[in-house]
């Protein structure tokens, strides 16, 4: 059980591409070997802005909801795992039906991976590894109400996918949370890269 | 005659570098530990804690350290992967002979024998100075120590040098001038305290990574960033203001903001008049510094100028750290004083929030820099030239004074008498000049003219294999002692496992060398590190440096002691210069003047472009080790050429493009990597990297005349599109491993896009 | 209120249950020549498999009523009922060999996982194979008259051959499900030692879901090897007490078939629709992104994912200018928040700044030159 008083908050406007949690996620003892995060570069061209994507643990899953084998699970704690692996078949669905692009198939393993919060490391009281190592804490894993004295932004739980709401459990920084986060493709098209 | 015994090929397929990726047994083994040792990571001068999970004598993981105060549990990607550095195939294990057959193993005392009698015959033939050493401070504070002895009791020359010299020197130099002590002012904890910081010439989020998650809790709390870089970094993206100078500029810059300091009235006259000497004159230097010269010089807008001088003069408390890229300069010294004039007549120093440090680079490049490691120093920073200094370390050594060498050469110095055949022997140690010194080709040469050369190496360097004998040394995690942060945090690394083989702790290789030499009478006494530190301890007393009070248990219990600590019942001192006391004898601090020179090398009609070099976040100094480590090569396998679009249209490049870049001294062909991130009269490439890929190809050996710091940031180079047939096949090769690396996962994920 | 309401069934995969049962309660009839052939020691048994048959069933037929599975579920029908599914013959045929018979992709995961999984699945295959024509009344074997050496096999009710006690063929029959029990006992310990070795699995795993199954077939296998042993060597001793803890171990490892792990068994062969279903999208090719222009999802899989969604009342993840949420790669999906965050950001720093942020360095082109 992930103690529910704590909770993940990401700044991506804080990352600097170093991809320690990258590294670091491999080493975690769910992962042992495959990385789970995503460090994407937004456009090296125009800048060094770096985007690190962990999973935002929905409060209900589009990834389960698109799945045919029924494997993907949200456990009572609010955390949603991978894929079971006595069931999951590798479709894919999950992949290209995540809001927010975490999931990962391997093809060989005929298995979807995504972060599953480091779920034997939060379970027990520790933090993330990627939260844990992070030099710029762009990553962030703290008890919920620490956040206000630590950070200028506020966590913002609630997405806007045209008309789609999609409510999480992880937290992106923003300075005004109320108003729901649109995630609107014209920023990429329009905005360029 | 030390040129290679074999093709590089031959070299590299017997000692690599080579990828290792997968902690021992693979991924799937069973990754409980036997021992978990709360020790640091061994690359950068932050010095964060780190635990290493370790199981049959190998280190089989890392576990993070929260409980530590510096880095909370916090480790950039090196720091992650460094337990790869065991258990690698490229380790060396026994002591080896170069023939020309290549490198043979020998036994350890065959190698001793011929060491000593090379030492003998060449000294005895040239002079005791004739034979130098060179060192480096990824060493700990021990091995530092006792390189410093080894070199003038054991080996008897005064020509000793060390890589600091190409790193923190310059900081060094600027700090003891002004403030009388070399140390960062305050802890880190400062920064999070300031209202206002100031970052000159540091990539914080590549080099110093950890420091980041500081400078953003000064934010988050309204802290205003500034940054000056000729590059947008990682850090400088999100800045208030970046101040995006020329190369070469940054004494031009911290002249024309003092200059508005004091037109605006924003100097803190009391502070000044009353713990300072040197004001009047440095003011009667930058008089003429207006924001127009200013900007004329740095090529800085007007307005940016004056909006950097009105956030630093107005501050409440403010933090400002500088790093290599100002210090690395014919004039790094002028630079650091510079930054120093700034802190100092706004009075914010030695008092909460406010505060200044460099952001020491190397390892132990703080403690490595303090116990006379170097060719005008002695324990405790003492000046080897000064006879009372003198006089206190021979009465510690228990030498006379005659028996104790005088002022020897600094490190590049040492490489031109080399070249020049007035150094005839070598003993390396914790060091790849061929590498890190500027202008490879001449480093080169040099190192083939030794009679005889002699290195200490864990992996085969490419300095080491230009070796007669290597003993194979320690890792960092296969020996304990002590190294100081570049917060001047005095810290405990621990021992997590045996070295492997006929591999032995450097301390004992010099120990034993010294001994055969007949000068067992000063070490012999050394027995594990502890009593290399206690006889520093008594060395250190009563220099600035003084580390008297500080003991193993004292620095575990409190997880680090920042010296000065005089006695065992001293807390330490976090930070320096509280009340306005500073370490001149008169207790003041100095300004020193900074009129701006340009660099010794500027761009002409033949050589238009600035060039830069520096660090990646994935590697370390040379890369002996991270280059070995596989998720680390496969992030960044290979350098380039960063590059404007605009200057890449001039030339016709695209992204990838082979460019052939020519300095003075040489020319080398990388890949283009187009990116808006750097002026356009000015390129990038890191550093990390040996021979045809080695930026230093292009680099000049001007040397700072205080300091001696090369002036690896600037060179002048020319550029020419070809053809990607003429990358070198050392580039073929290290493409091959970022692949190697990336597909050497267990599986490859079935990316979709 | 209906039965299957207050039980929250759903009523078409129960009648479809049902129906499946009734086919297999009139095999067992049929095979065992209306019941003559049943051996009424193995009656319970009878009946917890067919309530299995129809848990099972029932949950298979709920399970591809869920409009992902239908999706892919239509379409293997649909392309086994076509044309094509002659010319795939051959390659479900390696896919098959491959992917249930070797199971390679778990051999990808780990050598170990793929080890005691072979054991355990194979162990279980044949202790079904022989256990089920039993239990349905479909094999029997008999002492062949007065000669109690000889043994006479029937199958379906009609004598197929007969064989001396004492030979390999007797030897095998009669020990083949020990063979079973130790190789899913030797299975499941590996398995559960590998677990405790795994810290991601020994965090993620739940003793009803993971543990549980593991120590049933530990529980079927040892009381079965104990009757064997009880025969063999004890004379019948216990014999009675063994088979009453053998058959209460069976049938509750077949009631829980349905609801626990190894329903996974029944599912896994939707791998290989999965992956016709691939092949026939690669063959169509991949769609751009519509963020960054890079191919990435394969055509049907976009039209059917498409439906799904709209199905799934997820249809309004449209953004301006047609795009959907489906149309952009999962890397532009998370470039996009990073983006949008940024956009929430704009003006949220520092009031000083005269330099935007993300500019490029000023410069002229006389700057060139120092």
């Amino acid at each position: 059980m992930v103690p529910q008083d704590y909770g993940f908050f990401i700044d991506p406007q804080r990352c600097i591409g170093c991809r320690s949690c990258v590294g670091a996620c491999a080493e975690c003892g769910t992962h042992r070997g495959r990385s789970m995060i995503h460090l994407d570069e937004m456009d090296r061209f125009n800048s060094t802005q770096t985007v690190p994507t962990v999973c935002m643990h929905c409060e209900d899953p589009i990834c389960a909801q698109v799945c045919p084998s029924d494997a993907i699970k949200r456990s009572e704690d609010g955390v949603v795992h991978s894929a079971q692996k006595p069931r999951c078949i590798g479709c894919q669905n999950c992949e290209l039906s995540c809001p927010f692009g975490i999931p990962i198939v391997f093809s060989g393993l005929e298995q979807m991976l995504k972060c599953d919060l480091c779920y034997d490391r939060t379970s027990v009281g520790h933090k993330p590894m990627c939260a844990t190592v992070c030099p710029s804490q762009a990553l962030l894993f703290v008890r919920k109400d620490e956040v206000a004295n630590l950070r200028k932004n506020k966590p913002l739980r609630d997405f806007l996918i045209g008309a789609v709401h999609v409510k999480t459990k992880n937290a992106l920084m923003v300075p005004d949370p109320e108003t729901p986060l649109h995630l609107d493709a014209a920023l990429l098209i329009d905005g360029g890269f | 005659m030390s040129t290679l015994p074999l093709s590089q090929d031959q070299l590299r397929a017997q000692f690599g570098p080579h990828l290792n990726l997968a902690p021992p047994g693979g991924w799937l083994s069973d990754p409980t530990p036997d021992k978990v040792v709360e020790t640091h990571c061994c690359f950068c001068g932050q010095q964060c804690g780190i635990k290493l999970k370790v199981k049959e004598n190998q280190v089989i993981g890392f576990e993070p350290w929260e409980e530590f105060p510096f880095n909370q549990g916090k480790l950039c990607p090196k720091g992650v992967k460094r337990y790869l550095q065991g258990n690698h195939p490229d380790r060396l294990t026994k002591a080896m002979k170069r023939t020309e057959n290549g490198f043979e193993p020998m036994r350890w005392d065959e190698a001793m024998e011929r060491t000593v009698v090379e030492i003998q015959r060449i000294q005895q033939a040239h002079g005791k100075d004739a034979f130098a050493v060179l060192s480096g401070v990824s060493l700990t504070n021990e091995k530092s120590y006792l390189a410093g002895k080894f070199a003038r009791l054991g080996l008897q020359t005064k020509n000793l040098d060390y890589n600091g010299r190409l790193c923190m020197v310059s900081a060094g130099a600027g700090n003891k001038k002004a403030f009388g002590v070399d140390r960062a002012a305050n802890s880190w904890a400062d920064i999070e305290l300031a209202d206002v910081i100031w970052v000159a010439g540091s990539n914080v989020a590549e080099c110093s990574p950890i420091t980041t998650d500081y400078i953003w809790r000064a934010r988050d709390r309204g802290a205003l960033l500034i940054v000056v870089d000729p590059r947008i970094t990682p850090l400088a993206r999100t800045a208030d203001l970046v101040l995006p100078l020329k190369p070469g500029t940054d004494s031009a810059l911290t002249n024309g903001i003092l200059h508005l300091l004091h037109k605006w009235k924003l100097i803190d006259w009391d502070f000044v008049n009353e713990h300072t000497n040197g004001f009047e004159a440095t003011l009667e230097a930058v008089k003429d510094c207006t924001p127009e010269w200013t900007s004329q010089i740095t090529g800085l807008p007007v307005d940016a100028i004056e909006k950097a001088a009105r956030i630093w003069g107005e501050a409440r408390t403010s933090f400002l750290l500088h790093a290599r890229g100002i210090e690395h300069q014919s004039k790094g010294v002028d630079n650091v004083l510079g930054c120093i004039n700034m802190v100092l007549a706004t009075g914010r120093i030695g008092k909460p929030g406010c505060g200044y440090a460099t952001i020491t680079g190397q390892g132990n490049g703080q403690g490595g820099r303090e116990h006379g490691h170097k060719c005008d120093q002695l324990p405790g920073n003492r000046d080897i030239s000064n006879p009372e200094h003198r006089k206190y370390i021979c009465s510690v050594w228990g030498c006379t004074d005659e028996e104790l060498p005088g002022l020897g050469q600094s490190a590049q110095e040492i490489m031109n008498a080399i070249h020049a055949g007035e150094i005839k022997g070598l003993l390396l140690l914790c060091f790849n000049p061929l590498v890190s010194l500027p202008d490879t080709e001449f480093t080169r040469a040099a190192l083939s003219k030794l009679e005889f050369f002699v290195c200490l190496d864990f992996f085969l360097s490419e300095s080491a294999q230009h070796a007669d004998i290597v003993f194979p040394s320690a890792l960092h995690e296969e020996d304990e002692g002590t190294s100081t942060s570049a917060e001047g945090r005095v810290i405990k690394i621990n021992k997590a496992v045996d070295c492997p083989g006929d591999a032995r702790p450097d301390w004992q290789i010099m120990v034993e060398i010294a001994h055969r030499l007949g000068q067992g009478k000063y070490f012999d006494h050394f027995k594990k590190p502890e009593d290399i530190f206690n006889e520093l301890r008594v060395a250190s007393k009563g220099g600035t440096a003084d580390y008297a009070g500080i003991t193993y248990e004292k620095i575990e219990k409190n997880m680090g002691i920042f010296w000065p600590c005089p006695t065992e019942d001293h807390p330490g001192t976090p930070r320096l210069f509280e009340g306005g006391k500073f370490f001149h004898p008169d207790g003041k601090a100095k300004f020193n003047p900074t009129p701006y020179r340009p660099p010794m090398e500027v761009v002409n009609d033949d050589y238009p472009i600035w060039l830069t070099t520096g660090r990646v976040v994935f590697h370390y100094l040379s890369g002996t080790q991270t280059r070995r480590i596989g998720f680390l090569v496969e992030q960044c396998p290979h350098p380039y050429l960063e590059i404007h679009p605009r200057l890449a249209e001039r030339y016709g490049l695209q992204e990838g493009d082979a460019v052939e870049i020519t300095s003075r001294r040489g020319s080398m062909v990388l890949p283009a990597k187009v990116v808006k991130t750097i002026r356009p009269d000015t390129v990038f490439i890191p550093y990390h990297w040996p021979g045809a890929l080695s930026a230093n190809r292009l680099t000049a050996r001007h040397l700072d005349p205080v300091s001696k710091i090369p002036e690896f940031k600037i060179s002048a180079v020319r550029l020419k599109k070809t053809t990607k047939d003429q990358f070198s096949p050392e580039l073929a090769e290290l493409q091959r491993m970022g692949f190697e690396a990336r597909s050497n996962q267990t599986d490859m994920p079935e990316r979709v896009f | 209120m209906s039965l299957s309401d207050r039980l929250d069934l759903e009523p078409r995969p129960l009648i479809r249950a049902a129906l499946a049962t009734l086919v297999v309660c009139g095999a067992v009839a049929l095979g065992s020549r209306w019941g003559r052939w049943l051996d009424p020691a193995l009656l319970g048994y009878l009946l917890a498999t067919l309530f299995a048959c129809f848990g099972v069933a029932y949950r298979y037929f709920t399970w591809i009523e869920r409009p992902a599975t239908r999706m892919y579920f239509q379409h293997t029908v649909g392309t086994l009922l076509s044309p094509k599914a002659f010319k795939a013959l051959p390659r479900m045929a390696v896919l098959a060999l491959d992917q249930m018979f070797l199971q390679r992709f778990i051999e990808k995961r780990s050598l170990r996982r793929w080890g005691a999984h072979a054991l355990i699945a194979w162990g279980c295959m044949l202790g079904f194979a022989v256990t089920i024509p039993l239990v349905f009344g479909w094999i029997r074997f008999t002492s062949e008259g007065l000669n109690s050496a000889r043994y006479q096999a029937w199958l379906f009710g009609f004598p197929a051959g007969s064989f001396p006690l004492d030979s390999f063929m007797a030897f095998c029959s009669f020990h083949v499900l020990d063979l079973a029990a130790f190789m899913v006992i030797a299975g499941c310990v590996l398995s559960l030692i590998r677990r405790k070795q795994d810290e991601g699995d020994t965090a993620t795993q739940r003793f009803d879901l993971d543990l549980l199954p593991l120590v049933l077939l530990i529980a079927v296998s040892m009381t079965g090897l104990m009757l064997t042993a009880s025969e063999k060597w004890l004379q019948g001793r216990n014999f009675a007490t063994l088979s009453f803890l053998h058959e209460l171990t069976v049938i509750l490892m077949l009631l829980g078939l349905p609801f626990g792990k190894l329903f996974h068994v029944i599912q896994r062969p939707a791998q290989l629709g999965v992956t016709l279903y691939k092949a026939e999208g690669e063959a169509e090719g991949r769609l751009a992104c519509k963020g960054c222009g890079t191919p990435f999802i394969r055509a049907n899989q976009r039209r059917d994912l498409g439906a799904l969604w709209k199905e799934l009342d997820l249809d309004g993840a449209q953004h301006g200018g047609g795009v959907h949420h489906l149309d952009l790669c999962p890397r532009c999906k998370r470039r996009l928040v990073a983006k949008a965050q940024g956009e929430r950001l704009q003006g949220a720093f520092d009031p000083f700044a005269t330099i935007p942020v993300h500019a490029e360095p000023i410069l002229d082109s006389t700057s060139m030159k120092s």
